[in-house]
């Protein structure tokens, strides 16, 4: 019981920690329109959480014994590789579920990813490469959602659970941007709360497969990885299915909201339900 | 390899404070420069972004001089028998100083990057500098690449002398070019960085260059491995240029 009071605590101070600087930062340097002002502002929000944790740890005195820093188990390099493919393959099969299905006119052989060959395949390769340069921000958030706050909640329920709750936390992290159209803009009939929706379904599909990543090596390294180059592909490769080669967009069936949330979701929710029940499964046989 | 890590960190922690605060000096003093002076209404766009770059440059030659020196601190017979000893002991002491290297040049990346905001954040008429940094993220990788195997294998004395030699051939290549070659594109140097942003808007040439970028960064990244499997294979041949 003591141990349990105990933990909650630790995780308390660490959403206290992580939180105010996003928030305070968030709403102090807001646009309105779901970013910031200050570039510095923005580009260290990233590295808040894992602050949070640096301090959390060293007031409550646990040490980094379990911060998963090490590079990892042997043979992980399977699972780094896997961090890297996973988010540059992901907007390949959303952009054909995005011809297939929302737009209403044109082919995805007039999209800017077919058009140019030479422009795709240096997308291809710079993504991941300027995403090895940036991982200070991923490892950023990775110390503290994967490395800290899902082994914390796991000691209190089962990790399925624990993977659900991390991600409705990290989502929740967001809201300063959310609440102002980040990722999914403002042109949908529920604003802001379907973008809070959107954003919590997002992030406990990608927390299952972050922390699936994390287990699998015991280390946060390849979730860091994964993380900041999804980041970059989904701004940069799936941008580029849904432009036409002159730079246009093109005629979708539905809003540019459901557009988002019918081509990127389903394959990360499939992923992330997949991820959810290999833990499930090691956890039983272990 | 977390134990090679924490020893790594352990023993360099005051050199790792030390350098950082040192390369982030010139980047420093660049951002503040442009930031708020009234003198750089001259200096935006592409001719910011190189003397962010100059800056960018000094933190990398400093953050490097580090790199090497973890290397060449660990120059002892007893250590390296030892290490040779213990079970994976080679891979995991010299995996270790390629993971500080890495994570050194990521770090510096990152500073940059912040520094290079604060900058933005007071004068939004400069370039924010992020590819150039990982740019030269790859040219620092590279030229770890070459270096570590070469203080390995000859010991961190000799392993300068020899990597002098290839850098001594390029600075030849180039004076040879500079006398026998086409210097038409520098002929009129007034204009040659308004021609050089010239080119990089066109959109054909950013393709091809960041498609080069791509090409080179995947193939330093292969390198960095490899560079890191010789070093591991020649570890124990290196013992004989050690001075203690």
């Amino acid at each position: 019981m003591q141990s349990k009071k105990k933990t909650l605590l630790r995780i308390a101070l660490y959403i206290v920690l992580a939180y105010l600087p996003m928030y305070v930062l968030g709403f102090a340097f807001s646009d309105k329109e779901g970013s910031l002002t200050s570039a510095l502002a923005g580009n260290s929000l990233m590295l808040f959480p894992a602050i949070a944790v640096i301090i959390t740890r060293l007031i409550t005195k646990e040490g980094f014994r379990d911060a998963l820093l090490g590079t990892g188990r042997r043979k992980s390099g399977k699972y780094y590789a896997a961090a890297v493919i996973f988010p540059v393959l992901l907007p390949l099969v959303s952009g054909l579920i995005l011809h297939l299905f929302i737009v209403k006119s044109g082919s995805i052989g007039d999209s800017a990813f077919c058009d140019n060959g030479m422009l795709t395949t240096a997308v291809l390769l710079t993504t991941p490469a300027t995403g090895l340069a940036m991982a200070a921000h991923g490892f950023g958030e990775e110390l503290g959602w994967r490395g800290y706050l899902t082994p914390k909640l796991e000691e209190l329920m089962p990790t399925p659970l624990a993977i659900v709750v991390t991600g409705m936390i990290w989502a929740l992290w967001h809201g300063p941007l959310l609440a102002y159209g980040y990722d999914f803009g403002r042109d949908y009939d529920f604003f802001p709360y379907g973008g809070f929706i959107a954003m919590i379904v997002m992030c406990i599909a990608l927390s299952a497969f972050l922390t699936w990543l994390t287990k699998r090596t015991d280390s946060v390294y390849p979730a860091a990885l994964c993380h900041i180059v999804y980041d970059m592909t989904c701004a940069g490769e799936f941008t580029m299915f849904a432009m036409k080669a002159d730079g246009t967009p093109f005629e979708y069936r539905v809003s540019e909201f459901w557009v988002l949330i019918l081509s990127i979701f389903p394959v990360l929710i499939v992923c992330g339900a997949v991820c959810i029940m290999l833990l499930r499964k090691k956890r039983i046989s272990d | 390899m977390a134990g090679f890590l924490y020893r790594e960190l352990r023993l360099s922690w005051y050199k790792i404070i030390l350098f950082m605060f040192g390369m982030m000096i010139y980047p420093v003093l660049i951002a503040l420069l442009m930031r708020n002076s009234p003198d750089m209404k001259d200096i935006s766009g592409g001719v910011s972004a190189l003397v962010s770059g100059v800056g960018a440059v000094m933190a990398f030659l400093i953050g490097g001089t580090f790199e090497v020196t973890m290397f060449k601190d660990d120059e002892r017979r007893k250590w390296t028998y030892y290490t040779a000893s213990t079970p994976d002991g080679i891979k995991r002491q010299i995996g270790a100083k390629y993971i500080v290297t890495l994570f050194f040049a990521i770090a510096t990346v990152t500073m940059l990057t912040l520094v290079n905001s604060f900058a933005y954040d007071g004068n939004h008429d400069i370039a924010i500098a992020t590819s150039l940094y990982m740019v030269l993220f790859y040219v620092q990788l590279f030229m770890r690449s070459l270096e570590y195997p070469l203080i390995v294998r000859f010991g961190g004395k000799m392993g300068n002398v020899v990597k002098m030699v290839p850098i001594a051939a390029v600075v030849l290549g180039g004076a040879v070019y500079l006398l026998f070659g086409d210097l038409s594109p520098f002929a009129d140097m007034s204009s040659f960085w308004d021609r050089l942003f010239e080119a990089l808007e066109d959109s054909e040439t950013a393709g091809k260059i960041a498609l080069g970028t791509g090409i080179a960064a995947l193939g330093i990244t292969v390198l960095y491995y490899l560079s890191y499997r010789l070093s591991v294979k020649w570890y124990l041949k290196g013992v004989d240029h050690y001075a203690k």
